[in-house]
């Protein structure tokens, strides 16, 4: 079982919100447990691929050596899936989607990635900080009965199915093709995008920087990382 | 907000902090080497509170950016007008995921009154 005192920013000097330590806790805690598509093992597997990938991002693929061997826990076009989405988003085309899509099916490949963006985020979250990144969880034995709906989701032009119609910020259905895996991503975005006393729909922020600040940060973090979106 | 900076070709100091945020963002990203320096750097402009919810964007959007390219979501159809102008002049859709949009549908006379909200001058002393 994940250790509560994971994330403890408060110990190593840091006085990070609270709404951000619950959701950074309550993701690895969802990480480590059996998703609709793949176990508990798998999932924190996939969740240490993806930070392999991405603390090497910093060399060419073929130049990078000491990943870590799956030891069998998810297949290689999973790794593949998570080590590209961790360390080469900027890459990935409808061709590349389409066949990993078929190799994992839409669900999966959608639980998956929702694990390497949530690991990415707090991984660079540690990075950003000055402190170490933190441990991964111990997986929860088992696994559930598929529960990744296809309800109410519709071929949008995405490479995957997502809700439609829908109302909201339109990225926050991104991927909504697994309501679970959405959630997993998303309620870090709602903690640590224009959280606390303020929300992500208020023009003008009163917290400690301001909505100009916070989005030239977030768009030259976007076009470092080539996203058109 | 200067568009240019975003991409690197301006300073960004018409935010308060732009540029060190700039510096920031660009070493949180690369993991660079200068990323100690750029931390103390924003801190001092901006104390630590202001510092940490930094942290915060830069790592979300470290995965949004992930999400967005895995799932392929095309823009929203405000975004796509909204932005028709600018896309082009700043070789945003030479991105990969450009081509996730219908582009050719773009159309900045159906863009909102304001595609960015209005903000309040920085540079106001």
């Amino acid at each position: 079982m994940t250790n509560h005192l994971d994330f403890d920013y408060e110990s190593s000097g840091f006085s990070v919100r609270r709404d951000i330590t619950e959701a950074h806790r309550a993701s690895w805690q969802a990480i480590a447990r059996p998703g609709p598509r793949w176990s508990g093992v798998q999932r924190v597997e996939i969740a240490r691929q993806a930070r392999a990938a991405r603390n090497s991002r910093g060399d060419p693929p073929w130049l990078r050596k000491g990943l870590p061997d799956t030891e069998g826990r998810i297949p290689e076009a999973a790794c593949q899936a998570a080590r590209t989405i961790a360390a080469d988003a900027h890459r990935i085309d409808r061709d590349w989607a389409t066949q990993a899509i078929e190799t994992l099916s839409d669900a999966a490949y959608v639980e998956l990635g929702s694990i390497v963006a949530t690991v990415a985020a707090l991984d660079a979250f540690a990075e950003a900080l000055g402190r170490d990144q933190e441990p991964l969880p111990s997986a929860e034995a088992g696994t559930r009965a598929d529960t990744a709906s296809a309800d109410g989701v519709a071929d949008i032009g995405a490479y995957v199915p997502m809700v439609s119609p829908f109302s909201g910020p339109n990225v926050s259905r991104a991927l909504s093709r697994v309501p679970e895996a959405n959630r997993l991503f998303f309620t870090n975005v709602g903690a640590m995008y224009g959280g606390g006393e303020q929300s992500f729909y208020d023009l003008e922020w009163t917290g400690p920087i301001s909505r100009p600040q916070a989005e030239l940060l977030a768009a030259r973090v976007s076009a470092l990382n080539e996203c058109f979106y | 907000m200067t568009l240019q900076a975003v991409l690197g070709q301006a300073s960004g100091e018409d935010v308060a902090a732009g540029g060190a945020l700039l510096r920031f963002g660009e070493a949180v990203v690369r993991g660079s080497e200068d990323l100690p320096a750029a931390r103390e750097a924003l801190k001092s402009k901006l104390g630590d509170p202001g510092f940490i919810e930094a942290c915060a964007i830069a790592g979300i959007f470290n995965g949004l950016v992930r999400v967005a390219d895995l799932s392929g979501i095309p823009l929203d159809d405000t975004s796509l007008h909204g932005s028709e102008d600018f896309r082009e002049q700043l070789g945003l859709n030479t991105f990969s995921g450009a081509a996730n949009s219908d582009l050719e549908r773009a159309d900045s006379r159906l863009a909102p009154d304001r595609f960015f909200p209005p903000v309040p001058d920085e540079t106001a002393s």
